[in-house]
Order: structure tokens, then C-alpha cells, then sequence
């Protein structure tokens, strides 16, 4: 009898064992949670390994490069930079590429966290109100550009067809109290810098490298980014150029760490001033924020934040630090006073 | 009389060489008239357009791409279906203009430029099954392929339309 009964717990712990593994191994299908600039989705706490769809459409929608300037800008979801996308080393992804019945354009995707024919791109070709679809396995972490890859690529994606994918490590990265989503491009319109109203694509200037406009972020959520006295903020910062290699740098800060050219794996670069970010290329900086600040987010070839646009603000609110920082009142106009 | 025998044989003599300096003649003026379209081609090869001339199929495939059989019918249905797709999914018209004339808004973004499809040479050496393949395969230069998003169907119409763009769309209608 005592034996029956333990042959029957036996087998009741297999089974629930056999389960629970196959439940880790075979995680439940999922459909990818996409983000808009500048929020980032929520760090994956399953494992890696699982089936995860992704949806992303294509369109062309009208909207602000700066004031009083608007542009058609060509998007991935209807923003600039596209929407963020997470996704684990293992999983297995199902890339489903619809373009917008009123586009004039086909589109497609190039990821470059994808490992076969141009990133997915030759099987995106998406007629205007078409759909395509590819499988890909996500084998390297790190962070990773993805961008339109139809002919002309480069008109494509100096429109602004261009976004992030993480590909977040088996045990995922370091927990930190923000993320936020930074992405740069270089535009080029037929009127000079700061002319008023619609504004068309000037191929000739983009082939000269001569951008008028230079954005964080051009057509996303609106507003600074936020974070609190104390707090650990890591920046996903992307750059699809079409040109420039951006001297990402944060006005006021130090990046504590630096995942250079997204290099997730290696060993993080410390102390970082300014960041080298590659057009098709992407960093991962992090920084504890110690004392409260409007920090500037730039590119540090500084005419294209001061005269271009490249210009973003990491709103730090809390308790000031006169031990790390503080203003000192000598000489000046009110000196005395 | 020794000159009278002189004569003949020289009038004996000159007869063949008069009858063969015509008929070498008559041949040339014959070569002439079938080198018209090689003049045409002259022309062409000293202009802007003279890449026109050179086919974007793969010299292995020629033969069997230009044996392909148009398989849709030239009428006004399958024109009108056509031109909705030139000016709508196939979004043929951002390059290659709403009227065929290669100066689509997206046109100066290619180097070489779209093709100009109201070339006459250019629709005369062209051959349908040509076009097809171009459609379906796309070039080098930046024609996307279509082989995945247009049906056979819907590819040989656009053939019929480009060849209606041919006759209607720019200079063969200027020159009118």
C-alpha cells in the first residue's frame, strides 16, 4: 500500500515537474508590446526562448520638424523614430510588416538584430496597403537598428524610417529606475533651416550631407524625459543618419557606463563624457542622477543642437546637493548685495 | 577596223562592270532604307538617353525572356486595371511619372534616372517579355522587384500600359 502511494507521488511530481519545465521551455506565445519614443517597454522577466509576434505597420503622415515647419515624414507606426521594440536572446520571432493603404511607397524592414537575408528586408517588400511576414531568431543581444530598406534606402530613411530593437541578454541587464528611448536623424528639406510651412525632401542636399535640420525624437511623445534625485536612468540612444555620426553627449553629466556601438556582452566602458554613435548604430548609457538639473541631451558637434535642432532635456527634480553641486556667488553684478 | 574590234571589246568589257556598279548600287540604297532604325539607333547612342537601348535582362536569359508570351489582352478593362495599379500598389508613377516620362517625384533620387518610357526607340527594341522580367525582377539601379507583390497577371497589364504610355504619354504626342 505504502508503496502504491509513493509510486503515486512519484509520478504526480514528475508530471508536475515535466510540466513546469515545458512551461519554462515552451513560453506561452506572446505578441511584442511596442513602446513610442521616448518610453521603452518593461524589462522581460521570463526567459528567453519564447514565441513573440511583432506588428508594426508603415505609413506617411504628415508632421512637425520644428516650428512652424511641417514635413511627411515616412514612419514605422505612424512615429519617428518607430516604436520600440524588446524581444529576449532566444526567442523566436514572428515579424508581421503591413503598409498603410495610403502610402504612396512600398516599405520593408532591414533589423539588424536579424541574422539572414538583408534583415528581413527583401521579404518586406509591402506594396501600399499590403502585408508581409518572416521568421527570425534572435540570436545576439544587444541593441540594434532597424530601418526601412526599399529603393531609394536613403531617401527612406532620411524621412524617417528607422527605430530600435533590443534584444535584451539571457539574464537580462542590470535593473535601473528609468529607460528611455532617444533616437537621432539628419533632414533635409528644400527650404534653408527655420523657413516656415510644408517643407519637401531635398535629395541633392541629403547626397551633399548637408542636413538642415538635425532631431532627437523628431515625430514622438512630446516633453521632456523625467527622472528623480538618486535615480539610475539608462538611455537607448539610436542613430539612423542618414549621414551624421552623432557625438551623443548629456550637457551636466558623466555616463557612469557605456555599452559602446550597443555592445551588449562586452565589457561596458566607464566614465564616459561624450559617445561616438554611428548612423545604423546604437549605445546603451547609463548615469545615476545626483543632484536635480535640466540635463541637455546633444550632439557635441554643437551647431547641430544649437543652429540644427539636436537637443533633448532629462528633467531632474529633488533635493539639491551642495556637497556634489552648487552655485558660488563671487564678483558679478549682484556681488555685495 | 583594229579600232573598231578595240571598241567592241571595250563595250564588252564595260557592260559587266556597268551592270555590277549598279546592282552594288541598288544595294546600297536598299542597305539604306534597312538601316533606318540603325540611324535612329545612332542618334540615340550619342544622346542622354542612349542607355535606353541596353537590355536589363541577363544576356544567359535573353532569348527565353523575349519568347515570353503576353498573356493579357490589350483592351480598356484590363488598361483601366492597370493604370490603377501603375498610379496605386505598384506605385510605378513616384518615379516613373503619372505620364511615363521617367520624371516622378521620387525620380531624382536615382541615378540612373527612372526610365522614360516615351522613347520610341526605347519602345521599340524593348520587347514585352522584357518589361515583364523587369518588373518582376527589378535592376540593379534601384527598380524594385515585383515578383512577390503583383500577380502575372497584373504584371503583363502593366506591360499593356506602358506600352499605351509609349504612344500617348510625351514625346510621340509632342511631336504630333
Amino acid at each position: 500500500m505504502n508503496r502504491k502511494i509513493r509510486l503515486g507521488i512519484l509520478f504526480l511530481t514528475g508530471l508536475f515537474v515535466s510540466f513546469a519545465i515545458s512551461n519554462i521551455s515552451n513560453a506561452a506565445d506572446e505578441v511584442a508590446k511596442l513602446t513610442t519614443a521616448p518610453e521603452v517597454p518593461p524589462a522581460l522577466s521570463r526567459a528567453g526562448g519564447a514565441n513573440v509576434t511583432v506588428e508594426l505597420e508603415t505609413s506617411e503622415k504628415k508632421g512637425t520638424l520644428a516650428d512652424g515647419v511641417e514635413y511627411t515624414f515616412w514612419t514605422f507606426g505612424d512615429t519617428v523614430p518607430g516604436p520600440f521594440i524588446r524581444v529576449k536572446a532566444g526567442d523566436n520571432v514572428t515579424f508581421n510588416l503591413k503598409n498603410s493603404g495610403t502610402s504612396k511607397n512600398i516599405h520593408s524592414i532591414d533589423l539588424h538584430a536579424v541574422t539572414g537575408q538583408g534583415g528581413g528586408a527583401k521579404a518586406t517588400q509591402t506594396p501600399p496597403g499590403g502585408k508581409t511576414a518572416f521568421f527570425f531568431k534572435a540570436l545576439n543581444p544587444g541593441i540594434y537598428v532597424y530601418h526601412c530598406a526599399t529603393a531609394h534606402i536613403p531617401t527612406h530613411i532620411a524621412n524617417g524610417m528607422y527605430g530600435l530593437i533590443l534584444v535584451e541578454p539571457e539574464k537580462g541587464l542590470p535593473k535601473v529606475d528609468r529607460e528611455y528611448y532617444v533616437f537621432q536623424g539628419d533632414y533635409y528639406t528644400k527650404g534653408k533651416t527655420g523657413e516656415k510651412g510644408a517643407q519637401a525632401f531635398d535629395v541633392e542636399k541629403m547626397r551633399a550631407e548637408q542636413p538642415t535640420y538635425v532631431k532627437f525624437n523628431a515625430m514622438a511623445t512630446p516633453g521632456n524625459l523625467k527622472a528623480n534625485v538618486g535615480e539610475t536612468v539608462r538611455l537607448y540612444v539610436g542613430n539612423g543618419g542618414p549621414n551624421l555620426t552623432s557625438a551623443f553627449h548629456v550637457i551636466g553629466e558623466i555616463f557612469d557606463t557605456v555599452y559602446q556601438q550597443g555592445a551588449v556582452g562586452s565589457e561596458p566602458a566607464k566614465n564616459v563624457q561624450t559617445t561616438l554613435i554611428p548612423p545604423g548604430g546604437a549605445a546603451i548609457v547609463e548615469f545615476k542622477v545626483d543632484v536635480p538639473a535640466a540635463y541637455i541631451l546633444v550632439d557635441h558637434a554643437i551647431s547641430r543642437a544649437i543652429d540644427k535642432g539636436a537637443v533633448g532635456i532629462l528633467e531632474v527634480t529633488g533635493a539639491e546637493v551642495p556637497q556634489i553641486f552648487k552655485p558660488l556667488k563671487v564678483g558679478g553684478a549682484d556681488a555685495g548685495h | 577596223m583594229k579600232n573598231l574590234k578595240t571598241s567592241l571589246v571595250m563595250v564588252v568589257l564595260l557592260i559587266p562592270l556597268y551592270l555590277v556598279f549598279t546592282m552594288l548600287n541598288g544595294s546600297a540604297a536598299q542597305a539604306d532604307s534597312d538601316n533606318h532604325e540603325s540611324a535612329e539607333h545612332m542618334a540615340l547612342e550619342s544622346s542622354p538617353d542612349h542607355e535606353a537601348l541596353e537590355t536589363k535582362v541577363p544576356s544567359g536569359k535573353l532569348a527565353e525572356v523575349r519568347a515570353f508570351k503576353n498573356l493579357v489582352a490589350s483592351d480598356e478593362k484590363s488598361l483601366s486595371e492597370a493604370k490603377a495599379i501603375y498610379g496605386g500598389k505598384g506605385t510605378c508613377f513616384n518615379c516613373h511619372g503619372e505620364k511615363g516620362m521617367g520624371d516622378g517625384e521620387l525620380a531624382s533620387s536615382f541615378d540612373p534616372k527612372p526610365r522614360n518610357f516615351t522613347i520610341p526607340v526605347w519602345q521599340k527594341v524593348r520587347t514585352d517579355g522584357e518589361i515583364f522580367w523587369i518588373i518582376t525582377n527589378g535592376t540593379e539601379s534601384g527598380m524594385p522587384p515585383f515578383g512577390d507583390m503583383l500577380s502575372d497577371e497584373e504584371k503583363w497589364g502593366l506591360v499593356n500600359y506602358i506600352r499605351e504610355l509609349g504612344k500617348t504619354g510625351g514625346v510621340a504626342n509632342k511631336s504630333n
